[in-house]
């Protein structure tokens, strides 16, 4: 009997051999797990508590988060700022991703030298990795 | 009337992170506009704590900050050095003293939450990566530390 690497070749096996409907069902789960997490990541984004400035509507960068769901281990990984929910998926896995393309997100995300670091994405996957582990 | 508090809890992550991390270079919790480069900044960021368990699971951010004149190679050369430091901190689970109690202080566990990436800088003669470690730790005495 093979020895297997890691954990995330036996999710990919299990994938893999199981029916079309029961692939549907991890990916219908994927999706709700990644519309739960941009909308904690919604909930606890920062917004800018004034008037507009610098041509900027406060919650710009909250209104700029978005969830994807995406299959085997092919993120698209070009945005500003993105996360995994749920760990990174393997080949021909579903997995899930909560994204921003806002501009300021990795000022926001990562803090500046004069502003701090909120880790909106951080604190989204840390939760949902949490969660994963104890439900 | 003195109100009764708990008497363990987990170490300072931030101070047990930066005494780590102090023997490669200059490392902190926040850095002052102009301090010498380069400079690793350590943020506690999120985590939660089990009470029944008397344990922690913290998520810090870890800052490589580099001056861009010496170019990219050297700052990714210095983030590396982090990156591998904080890697060896997870095979080995060595203990570090803190510098506020001299106790020693041991982790659990030392997990990659993020591997470091490039992340821009408000101030652009520096050259930034962060990287973030998830570290578990267990609840210590908070008089003896131990």
């Amino acid at each position: 009997m093979p020895i297997r690497e890691s954990p995330h070749d036996i999710a990919r096996d299990i994938i893999q051999r199981a029916p079309v409907e029961g692939r549907e069902e991890i990916s219908r789960y994927t999706d709700d797990v990644v519309n739960r997490a941009v909308d904690y990541a919604k909930s606890i984004a920062p917004v800018w508590p004034g008037e507009e400035s610098q041509g900027r509507q406060p919650g710009t960068f909250r209104d700029s988060i978005y969830g994807e769901v995406y299959y085997g281990g092919e993120a698209d990984t070009s945005h500003p700022v993105r996360a995994n929910i749920g760990g990174e998926g393997g080949k021909g896995e579903p997995a899930g991703a909560i994204i921003s393309d806002d501009p300021k997100a990795p000022f926001i995300e990562f803090g500046t030298a004069k502003t701090p670091e909120h880790g909106t994405f951080a604190k989204t996957a840390a939760h949902f990795n949490d969660l994963e582990t104890h439900e | 009337m003195t109100a009764e508090l708990n008497d363990y809890r987990p170490n300072d992550i931030e101070e047990m992170v930066v005494a780590w991390l102090t023997p490669l270079t200059r490392a902190g919790v926040s850095r002052d506009i102009g301090d010498p480069l380069p400079f690793i900044m350590v943020r506690h960021l999120t985590g939660a704590e089990n009470i029944e368990q008397q344990t922690g699971d913290p998520v810090v951010s870890v800052h490589t900050l580099c001056a861009r004149d010496l170019g990219w190679g050297a700052a990714k050369r210095q983030a590396a050095q982090t990156h591998d430091r904080m890697t060896l901190w997870g095979r080995y689970h060595d203990t570090v003293i803190l510098p506020s109690t001299h106790v020693e202080a041991a982790v659990d566990y030392v997990r990659v939450f993020e591997s470091p990436i490039w992340v821009v800088y408000s101030d652009l003669q520096i050259l930034r990566k962060v990287g973030r470690y998830q570290i578990g730790l267990s609840y210590v005495n908070a008089t003896t530390g131990q």
